[in-house]
């Protein structure tokens, strides 16, 4: 048998998948204390008719009170008769409830009749006010009660004590060790930012070019062969776009007449600069200038450039970064929605367990913007605020001084934590936290010795008695009645009420 | 005990809140004389609001303010005072209480006799309400408080009254539906409506709502079952002769309908089965609430044999509930359509 221990908000869907995946087929569940589960017994039923489904069997096991008795209520269904297929339980005590009401008698009370003798009234009367009088005091005596007040200030004392909190552990005072919660959530983030290539993009000049020869021979200038532009500063190449035979020089009473060829030629780059006009000079590399020239036949057209902006590995690695350094930065963010109500997150607990990054851009890609996201899964320990402060307020009641006595303590608790050291953690699971709190206290009161000094005493002297107690900052006392007989306070103890109030 | 007489109960006509909520969710509806004027949605930050209850009060009436804030700058000549609650699931346990006493016909039935028969009926809803709440949670010493208890049928010698005062006869019949939430959740709620700056009008039992509105359209006599889906659990009630026989709270809601179908319709399957002294279930099944969009949720619905393992009468038949059929314009759909409903929450106090 396999014991699988579910969370506290483990759903009864969840926890049939996990039935689904163990191989075992027979599966201890164990339901921890306030589990959503045990909100309705009709979650623990799915879970059993679930798994029957596929072969397995379930035992719940809680330390859930309530948990515990649906359990056996579970268990007791178990032994239920069922008659045929249709399961329709006989249970009595859950059939529609349909009174048949008894016909109600009410007892008559009979009073006793009193003769009246009215000539023994002369003596009745006398003797009935006198009984009214006694009476009247002892009915009086019985209600003198004497209400004392005692007021003190609060001392306050502060303490500062390290306590471990670590999820699946229990709470125990003496070890000081508070029970967590470890939780879990996910951060989505996603980025754009600005591409910061530049790259040129446009169309290369086209155009007609003459070759002059003035070789005494033919010259043949293949295609690819580079045709050079120049002008003050810079270099214009175009490339021959096929081959050409420019016939040799012609050479007449010491006048060469150069022979001549047209051939198309293109610009080696993009960019409207290659558009020369008409009739410029152009060199034919691997040629001096005296034995083959060019010249543009025509105006060159269709060179055109623009700048277009492209993603490149630097932004794609940027981006990664902010990206990481987001979710590193304020992991708890993933954890605001997780912490439950009454909880509290350990500071600086959050751990970033896993984390993907997707780039939906690559080096190259010519965009303006260029984003990613990021999706990392954050787990923390949390606490419940008012655990610690019940746990705090119990522990100062075990370092009040001699002489004095808890009175309360404030909730509002400072808690730093340690850090990791050799002897501290802080991880998602376990924390240790030093936590400082304030609470008040009074000095011990002996209400039997307070009663022996007052007892008896008119109010007066019993404010005066009452005033030398020490640290009292005031008195009051109230007697009831407070006429004739019962003007002192009673002598009876139980009819002495007194409080300590604090003042703070 | 005497609200329970007050029958004949003049109503005032004024605007009031209906609100209903689950963990995802606020619904906010303004009423005037009993039709909802305007409505808002509003989603809740995860945490708010668990199983139906709010754990976050404070972040709770944040969100529920600004949902009345919404309605009144469209409204600002409406000045609603009350704000009513829907809820239902665990947090709301509900019965119908039947009792009988044999008279002397001769003598006319009094003040007294209507009293004792009161109690009895109190007491024995209360019990009622215990034993579910224990076979549902196992808490043996919970604490109930009522929110509702509406007579009603009194019958004379079978016969219907409506105000068996100064009649005499020999058999008195008294039905009376009771609601019960624990006195926690009605303090969560009042802090609610205080910290809203509003009167708690009531707390109310939304299936009870649908009961009613339903029978108001079916007949006085009507045999049904309903089902309506909220956003963490599934009411499911039994209407028989016209009468709210008996509820069951499926802890699975549209969460895990849309999740898991097939895990959701088990769940339902087996609630059924939990209905103990239901003999028979009426094949007439209204669907209200929400995740009804998906097309399969309905084929499955009709596809599955329900009746073989259920003892309905015949293969049940689901109609899905529009505002139509409930008086509402068209708008209110799903959650909303079940929040419609409290616009006769008034009628009931």
């Amino acid at each position: 048998m396999q014991r699988i221990s579910l969370e506290i908000y483990t759903s009864a869907l969840e926890a049939v998948n996990i039935i689904t995946d163990i191989v075992d087929h027979k599966v201890e569940l164990s339901i921890p204390a306030g589990s959503v589960l045990l909100d309705n017994i009709l979650n623990l039923k799915i879970i059993l008719a679930q798994a029957k489904k596929v072969g397995k069997e379930v035992d719940f096991v809680t330390d859930d009170e309530f948990g515990k008795n649906l359990i056996d209520i579970l268990r007791g269904e178990k032994d239920e008769v069922v008659v045929g297929e249709s399961m329709v339980k006989s249970n009595p005590a859950r059939l529609p409830i349909a009174l048949k009401l008894p016909s109600m008698r009410f007892p008559v009370t009979r009073l006793p009749k009193i003769a009246l003798d009215f000539r023994k009234l002369g003596l009745v009367i006398p003797v009935a006010i006198v009984l009214m009088v006694v009476l009247g005091f002892l009915f009086l005596s019985r209600q003198h009660k004497a209400e004392v007040t005692l007021y003190f200030s609060p001392q306050v004392l502060t303490k500062s004590v390290g306590v471990k909190v670590g999820d699946g552990l229990k709470t125990d005072l003496d070890k000081k060790v508070l029970a967590g919660l470890k939780i879990a959530g996910s951060i989505d983030r996603s980025l754009t930012s600005a591409s910061t290539g530049i790259e040129l993009e446009g169309e290369k000049a086209k155009g007609k070019v003459t070759l002059y020869n003035s070789i005494l021979e033919a010259v043949i200038v293949k295609k690819g062969t580079q045709l050079t532009y120049k002008t003050k500063d810079l270099l214009y190449v175009y490339t021959t776009q096929e081959e050409v035979t420019v016939p040799a020089g012609v050479n007449t009473l010491a006048i060469i007449t150069k022979g001549t060829a047209e051939v198309s030629v293109m610009a080696e780059a993009i960019g409207s600069a290659y558009n020369i006009k008409k009739d410029k000079e152009l060199s034919v590399k691997g040629y001096k200038s005296s034995e083959l020239t060019a010249s543009s036949a025509e105006d060159f057209k269709g060179g055109s450039s623009k700048e277009v902006k492209v993603v490149t590995q630097a932004d794609l690695t940027k981006l990664e970064q902010d990206l990481i350094a987001y979710v590193l930065k304020s992991p708890a963010n993933a954890l605001k929605t997780r912490v439950l109500a009454g909880y509290a997150l350990v500071d600086k607990s959050e751990r970033v367990t896993s984390k993907n990054v997707v780039l939906n851009n690559k080096v190259g890609d010519k965009k303006d913007q260029f984003g990613g996201s990021i999706t990392a899964q954050v787990e923390g320990l949390s606490y419940s605020r008012n655990e610690l402060a019940d746990f705090m307020g119990k522990l100062s009641q075990n370092v009040v001084p001699q002489g004095f006595e808890f009175h309360s303590y404030n909730k509002d608790l400072q808690v730093d934590i340690l850090g990791n050291t050799e002897k501290t953690v802080l991880s998602p699971t376990e924390a240790d936290l030093q936590v400082t709190f304030k609470f008040f206290i009074t000095p011990k009161i002996n209400k039997q010795k307070v009663f022996d000094k007052i007892a008896g005493l008119s109010v007066e002297d019993a404010v005066n008695e009452l005033d030398k107690i020490s640290d009292i900052t005031r008195t009051e006392l109230n007697l009831k009645p407070n006429f004739l007989f019962f003007k002192k306070v009673p002598t009876k103890e139980s009819a002495v009420d007194i409080q300590i109030k604090i003042e703070e | 005990m005497l609200p329970l007489l007050n029958f004949f109960k003049k109503h005032k006509s004024d605007a009031f809140f209906g609100v209903t909520f689950n963990s995802s969710s606020i619904n906010l509806v303004l009423f005037k004389d009993g039709y909802p004027i305007h409505y808002v949605q509003e989603n809740l930050t995860s945490g708010v609001v668990l199983d139906g209850r709010v754990v976050d009060k404070e972040h709770f009436v944040q969100s529920l303010n600004v949902c009345v804030e919404r309605i009144l700058s469209q409204l600002p000549e409406e000045n609603p005072k009350e704000i009513f609650f829907g809820v239902g699931g665990n947090n709301c346990v509900g019965n119908t209480t039947t009792a009988r006493q044999k008279l002397d016909p001769q003598e006319k039935i009094g003040k007294n006799i209507l009293v004792g028969v009161y109690k009895e009926i109190e007491q024995n809803g209360l019990d009622g309400a215990l034993e579910e709440t224990y076979q549902t949670t196992g808490n043996r010493d919970a604490q109930l408080e009522t929110i509702l208890n509406e007579t009603t049928s009194i019958k004379l010698d079978n016969q219907v009254v409506y105000n068996p005062l100064g009649q005499s006869g020999e058999l008195l019949e008294i039905q009376v539906f009771n609601a019960y939430c624990v006195p926690t959740y009605i303090d969560a709620l009042e802090d609610i409506a205080r910290g809203l700056k509003m009167g708690l009008g009531g707390v109310f039992p939304l299936s009870y709502l649908l009961f009613k509105k339903l029978k108001s359209k079916l007949g006085a006599n009507y045999d049904a079952t309903h089902l309506s889906i909220h956003s963490d659990f599934t009411d499911i009630s039994v209407v028989f002769g016209g009468n709210l026989a008996k509820n069951k709270t499926l802890p699975l809601g549209t969460t895990s309908l849309e999740k898991d179908l097939d895990f959701w319709m088990d769940g339902l399957e087996l609630t059924f089965l939990e209905f103990s002294g239901v003999k028979t279930f009426a094949n007439n099944v209204y669907v209200c609430g929400s995740g009804l969009e998906r097309t399969d949720f309905w084929e499955m619905l009709e596809w599955r044999e329900w009746e073989e393992k259920i003892p309905f009468k015949t293969k049940p038949i689901f109609t899905k509930l529009d505002a139509g059929f409930v008086d509402l314009p068209q708008e209110y759909k799903g959650d909303l359509l079940i929040s419609g409903l409290l616009g006769i929450c008034k009628e009931l106090v």
